[in-house]
C-alpha cells in the first residue's frame, strides 16, 4: 500500500489500489476459521460496528 | 463464539437440538475474508414448534438472557433458525460441511445452501456477499437446490437472476 503514496496518475492510483485489495482479501480468506473468528471479535469489541437490531 | 459452540455441542449431546450448522455471517467469513457480525446463525435440525419451544423454555430456566430474537449464549447473541421454518434449512443442515475450529467440532453451512439461505433473507448485506461466494458454488449444485426450494413466497430463482444478472 505504501507506494500508493507515489503514484500522482489517479487513473494509476485506481489500478494500483484495486490489486494490493484483492491481494489483502485473498491474504484474509486463506486464513484459518479460528483467526477469522479472532479478527471479527476483535473488530466488535473495536465497536466498529453498531448492532443493526 | 467458541464458548458458544461449546454450548451448542453440550446441547446436542442432551438430546435437545437434534443437529446444528452455522450459518450467517461468520459462515460468510469461513469461506470469505472476515466480515463484521453482530450475532451467530444458527440453523436448527427441528421440524416442530414444540421442540423449539421446548429448547427455548430448557435455556430460559437455565439463565440465558434473551434479547429480542437472540438467546445470548457466552456473551454472543445467538439467532436460532429452525428448520421448520423453510424445509431448505433441514437440508442445509445435514448436508453441512462437518470442521473442527480450536479444537471443538461443528458445522458450517456449504457454500450452495449459504447462498441459498443468504437469498432467502436476501438483505442488501447478503446481496453484497452473494456474488463472491457464487466465485467458489458449484453452479449446478446450487441451480438443483434453488429449483427445489423456489416458491412464490420465497422466489429464490429470481433472486438468484438478478444477482447473477448484476454481475453480467
Amino acid at each position: 500500500m505504501r507506494k500508493l503514496l507515489w503514484i500522482k496518475d489517479s487513473k494509476e492510483f485506481w489500478k494500483v489500489f484495486g490489486e494490493e485489495r484483492e491481494k489483502r482479501r485473498e491474504r484474509l480468506r486463506r486464513l484459518p476459521f479460528a483467526k477469522k473468528i479472532e479478527i471479527v471479535e476483535k473488530m466488535k469489541r473495536m465497536g466498529v460496528m453498531k448492532s443493526p437490531h | 463464539m467458541i464458548k458458544a459452540l461449546k454450548i451448542l455441542n453440550r446441547l446436542k449431546r442432551n438430546h435437545l437440538i437434534r443437529d446444528y450448522a452455522i450459518g450467517g455471517g461468520y459462515a460468510v467469513s469461513y469461506y470469505l475474508e472476515p466480515i463484521l457480525t453482530y450475532d451467530l446463525d444458527i440453523f436448527l435440525m427441528m421440524d416442530t414448534d414444540e421442540e423449539f419451544h421446548a429448547l427455548y423454555d430448557y435455556l430460559k430456566k437455565a439463565g440465558y438472557k434473551i434479547e429480542n430474537v437472540y438467546i445470548v449464549i457466552a456473551e454472543m447473541p445467538v439467532q436460532f433458525l429452525p428448520s421448520s421454518i423453510h424445509p431448505l434449512i433441514a437440508e442445509a443442515v445435514r448436508e453441512a460441511k462437518r470442521i473442527r475450529v480450536k479444537g471443538i467440532y461443528t458445522k458450517v453451512l456449504k457454500a450452495e445452501y449459504l447462498i441459498a439461505t443468504l437469498l432467502m433473507a436476501f438483505r442488501p448485506k447478503d446481496r453484497m456477499v452473494i456474488p463472491q461466494l457464487l466465485e467458489l458454488a458449484d453452479m449446478k449444485k446450487l441451480k438443483s437446490i434453488i429449483e427445489r426450494f423456489s416458491d412464490e413466497k420465497t422466489p429464490l430463482d429470481k433472486r438468484l437472476q438478478r444477482i447473477l444478472e448484476s454481475i453480467r
